[in-house]
């Protein structure tokens, strides 16, 4: 009876091996490569999953229609860290603002690779103040910070009335600072020259968020924040007089953001999120710069249980460029629109597309 | 916990420590505390505890008893270290100080359930238990149930079920007091001091348990750069107690009254992207449960048991200004009366599970309310050897009503081998997080619902000096509207449609003994493919792709050597890719960790008295189970254990 039952165990055992072999383990990911040529390129910046340090670049080539992928990761054998919010040129250098990291990478153009890192807690956006200045807005912090482009050192921080400093529009010798804070309903004038508060322009709403310029030399200023209860709202401002001139109030619950202009400037696109991936207020909207109300239906509207969370558009072709991140679970896509809002092209990119760079 | 308390624990562990390293060689040993250990495991039980309705009801299903000595041997570490090196299972460990939780055959955190004493753990707002905050000391039995079982357990349980009990909350009237302690000094200033008084007087019986921990866990860690860093903000200050009183009121009927408080301040280490961390969270719970058992006749019993348990989380990020609070209550009642007779075995019982919360942001208390009407049936013939159970339970939950039938049975074809299927419909509802939690909650979110089916054998054979045990199962389960939280800075849950689970599991062992030498051996093996079938996502490029963080492949190995009274093991463990993406994009590389556990029993006179010395990651393997978490090197615990 033993042997029997010994030699039993010894064929399940045999069979178990065998059925465990049945599904091959390692993955087999393809062999990444560098993208070169430094014109005409999109730079989509990949945000990754908050809280798993996936972030990446990838990098479109309209004209040959080509993508690369891991861009950074390829060319430095490391990540770039969590949560990649934004892009600026400055010169041959591209700085990453890598929010949850709490860095800015310094990137060479030509090669890819990091020149440098710049310690900056929680950076969000980026913006060139002159050839030698830039100021760097920061998340949970009232603090901007004024970066010596030149050698990339924190030259000082300026104290602003709130904490999360966002868009920042630079015009002449003055900043347009948006406080990202519930509290806040102003839009902030900075002379860069001194560095210092100047001014400021009363909004209609809320945690002012983004800014722009259009045709007209007027400012709009996207505000709201609709998970904190403070109603989504569009204010256009007259620069030259610092005053508010119209104001559009979005319905309750309802989040707008990342507007941008077309090549022209006088229309205005933005998304609407509904994260839940219902069909209300959940898309690509568009309104031209004149229009006396906001625009009632998508441009571009998202499918069931999808949002999308970049928007950019082409400043040499006007082809609208939509973000899906697909969850931030997965490979994001990007999918490419005709200014009629004609799907013209759809790729794949790293994970959590937020935002793009048309370099 | 001050300053001045901090260092009371590392002080009073070397204290003890050191006293009876002088001390323990001047008296002379009389029983193996092993073996003490297992004269009560193999003791039957009088009050009808989870893991006897399982036996009774689930003859089917695949039931495995964590042995005593394992027991013993991981008594000083965590629920989720006993697993991830024993059980083929994948305990997603977020690192050293954090979050752990269960993956049972492709499931999710909160589609497997924790149950102490028959009440559930599982955080009401999480839907998850945390297994690094649960001590195996305080633990008299563990078992797991591997599948669905609904029916019996109630919704929720998709993966699987660890029961938790305490053995002394009978009324053991007659057993001689004892009293333990146990001290441990370890790698990364750990320092530890358990207490166990076990007494007992006439009718009434009481056990206490305290344990405090204190630990710096500034292991070394090379960072994404290459370069040898040491971890910061790792500190753990911990302290528990748990009171077991148990009171026989007459030869029918025993009370027992059951009280836990935890504490836990853990420091939140960064991730490999983080410059720093400060994060900070506070875990702690009270649970209280009083229970009644009463025979009323020769063949059946009847029982009520009421629960109350409190889980406060607080989370604190100086860095960014946050400081949040989450509250969790549950309420437990359940009633029940159980029948049997030579053929038949009944039971009825009545489970009602009241939750609730208020969530950070919202402005009311959110409620889950489960009321259910359950059933079990069992018919036994063939002298024992063919086993046929129904089970059912018709649940409400909030405003849905859901009837959960559940189906198995077992057939023992010689005596060294038996046969078991099992067949259940899974449930489980959304969590008052995936509902309620601002921001990300969604109140749209459908249920998880599906089936499982399990089958399997066991082949055992008992010799003289041979113990031999081989099992295997295999499974298949299908949920639709399966839940996966998604977000880049809001995480909301979503249904993703239907995901196929199924695999293989073997347990395999080996015993041979003689009068002084033992020597044992064993292999635990699983292959999980647990992968989305069908999606709601537009152009979703998870279809056919392993669910993350799910391993197809995890297996132990054990060896074990032990003469007279010293005893030698060592533990392989063997985790294959996880995934950190739903479309197979990112993955993390296998790791392997290889353990050793040696232990002396003293040879002392007036007492029990043992030297334990642990060795995790001996091969100083660098391995991350979550992506950027790195986890501990080669550490080291040693430990004194004394009971008299």
């Amino acid at each position: 009876m033993d042997r029997k039952v010994l030699q039993n165990i010894k064929w399940l055992l045999c069979t178990l091996v065998l059925l465990a072999s049945c599904k091959k383990d390692k993955p087999e990911p393809g062999k990444p490569v560098l993208p070169g040529d430094k014109t005409g390129r999109v730079l989509v910046v990949c945000e990754g999953s908050l809280g798993n340090g996936n972030a990446e670049l990838s990098v479109y080539y309209p004209s040959s229609d080509s993508v690369f992928n891991d861009v950074f990761k390829t060319a430095n054998g490391s990540e770039l860290g969590d949560v990649f919010q934004s892009i600026t040129r400055l010169g041959d250098r591209y700085l990453l603002c890598v929010n949850n990291s709490d860095k800015i990478v310094v990137l060479n153009r030509n090669s890819w690779m990091q020149e440098r890192s710049i310690n900056i807690p929680k950076p969000r956006y980026l913006t060139k103040v002159s050839e030698q200045k830039a100021y760097v807005g920061s998340l949970f912090s009232n603090k901007l910070y004024v970066l010596n482009t030149t050698d990339y050192t924190v030259q000082k921080t300026i104290d602003m009335p709130y904490s999360n400093v966002e868009g920042i529009l630079v015009q002449g010798s003055t900043a347009y600072v948006c406080c990202w804070d519930t509290a806040c309903n102003k839009l902030y004038r900075i002379d860069t020259q001194s560095d210092r508060i100047t001014d400021s322009v009363l909004l209609s709403g809320y945690a002012p968020q983004s800014i722009l310029k259009d045709r007209e030399g007027t400012l709009w200023v996207m505000a709201g924040n609709a998970y904190k209860k403070k109603n989504t709202s569009l204010n256009r401002i007259d620069a030259s007089g610092g005053k508010l001139i119209r104001s559009f109030a979005f319905p309750a619950g309802v989040e707008a953001i990342k507007p941008c202009l077309n090549n022209n400037a006088d229309s205005l696109y933005f998304l609407e999120v509904n994260y839940s991936g219902g069909s209300i207020s959940n898309g690509v909207y568009r309104m031209p710069v004149g229009s006396p109300e906001l625009p009632s239906t998508a441009f571009i509207t998202c499918k069931a249980n999808q949002y999308f969370w970049g928007l950019g558009i082409d400043p040499y072709s006007g082809h609208i460029f939509v973000g899906d991140p697909k969850g931030f679970v997965q490979k994001g896509s990007v999918s490419m629109y005709s200014v009629q809002g004609e799907l013209k092209k759809e790729f794949n990119t790293n994970l959590g597309v937020g935002a793009f760079y048309f370099d | 916990m001050n300053h001045c308390n901090k260092h009371i624990i590392p002080t009073i562990a070397g204290c003890i420590t050191l006293l009876f390293f002088f001390y323990a060689p001047a008296v002379r040993g009389q029983e193996k505390s092993l073996r003490e250990v297992r004269i009560q495991h193999r003791k039957e039980r009088k009050n009808l505890n989870t893991t006897e309705r399982l036996n009774t009801f689930g003859p089917g299903m695949k039931v495995v008893a964590i042995d005593s000595q394992l027991l013993q041997q991981y008594a000083q570490q965590n629920l989720g270290q006993l697993l991830a090196q024993q059980m083929p299972v994948f305990i997603k460990s977020y690192g050293i100080n954090s979050l752990a939780t269960l993956n049972f055959r492709g499931s999710s955190a909160a589609q497997s359930l924790v149950l102490w004493n028959g009440v559930p753990l599982n955080n009401a707002a999480l839907g998850m238990a945390d297994v690094s905050l649960l001590s195996v000391q305080n633990f008299d039995q563990v078992h797991i149930a591997y599948g669905g079982s609904s029916a019996l357990l109630g919704s929720g349980n998709v993966g699987a079920a660890i029961l938790l009990d305490n053995r002394n909350r009978e009324a053991d009237t007659g057993k001689k007091n004892t009293f333990a302690v146990h001290t441990e000094v370890a790698s990364y200033e750990r320092y530890k001091l358990a207490l166990q008084e076990r007494y007992h007087m006439g009718k009434f019986s009481a056990t206490l348990r305290l344990q405090g921990h204190s630990a710096k866990n500034n292991f070394n860690y090379t960072d994404q750069n290459g370069v040898p860093q040491k971890m910061p903000n790792a500190q753990l200050h911990s302290y528990e107690g748990m009171l077991n009183l148990a009171y026989r009121l007459s030869n029918r009927t025993q009370v027992h009254l059951d009280l836990w408080h935890q504490s836990f301040e853990r420091d939140i280490p960064p991730a490999l992207f983080e410059q720093f961390s400060v994060k900070k969270q506070n875990d702690r719970s009270t649970r209280l449960l009083a229970e009644i058992n009463h025979t009323t006749g020769k063949n059946s019993r009847v029982y009520n048991k009421t629960a109350l348990l409190q889980d406060r989380m607080q989370y604190r990020d100086s860095a960014i200004g946050l400081s949040a609070t989450n509250s969790t209550f549950q309420f437990y009642e359940e009633a029940g009366w159980q029948h049997h007779t030579t053929q038949h075995e009944l039971l009825l019982f009545v489970p009602v599970n009241i939750s609730w919360t208020k969530p950070v942001n919202d402005s009311v208390a959110r409620f889950q309310n489960k009321f259910a009407l359950a059933a079990g049936y069992t018919y036994k013939v063939f002298e024992d050897r063919l086993k046929i159970a129904a089970n059912s339970r018709l649940e409400q939950i909030n405003d849905q009503t859901v009837f959960l039938p559940g189906l198995n049975a077992s057939y023992r074809l010689f005596s060294f081998l038996q046969f078991r299927a099992n067949v259940q419909r899974s449930y489980r509802a959304p969590t008052l997080n995936e509902w309620y939690y601002q921001p990300g909650g969604n109140p749209l979110l459908k249920p998880e619902q599906g089936w499982s089916q399990d089958a399997g054998y066991e082949l055992k054979y008992a010799g003289s000096s041979l113990f031999l045990q081989h099992d295997l199962s295999l499974f298949n389960r299908q949920i639709q509207d399966w839940i996966l939280w998604f977000g880049g800075s809001i995480w909301t849950p979503h249904n993703i449609a239907r995901v196929h689970s199924r695999g293989i599991e073997t347990f395999n062992s080996l015993l041979w003994k003689t009068a002084n030498w033992k020597i044992s051996a064993g292999v635990n093996t699983s292959f999980v493919l647990a992968t989305t079938v069908q999606s709601y996502i537009p152009g979703d490029g998870s279809i056919g792709k392993q669910i993350p963080y799910s391993p197809r492949y995890n297996g132990q190995a054990n060896i074990g050597l032990g003469y007279g009274d010293f005893h030698i093991s060592y533990n392989h463990t063997y985790t294959g890719y996880r995934f950190i993406t739903t479309d197979e994009s990112q993955y993390l590389l296998p790791y392997e960790t290889g353990n050793v556990y040696l232990r002396y029993d003293l040879p002392l006179k007036k007492m029990n008295c043992a030297l334990s010395f642990y060795g995790n990651n001996i091969w100083d393997r660098p391995y991350q189970v979550v992506n950027m978490r790195p986890m501990p090197g080669r550490n080291w615990a040693l430990g004194l254990s004394a009971s008299f």
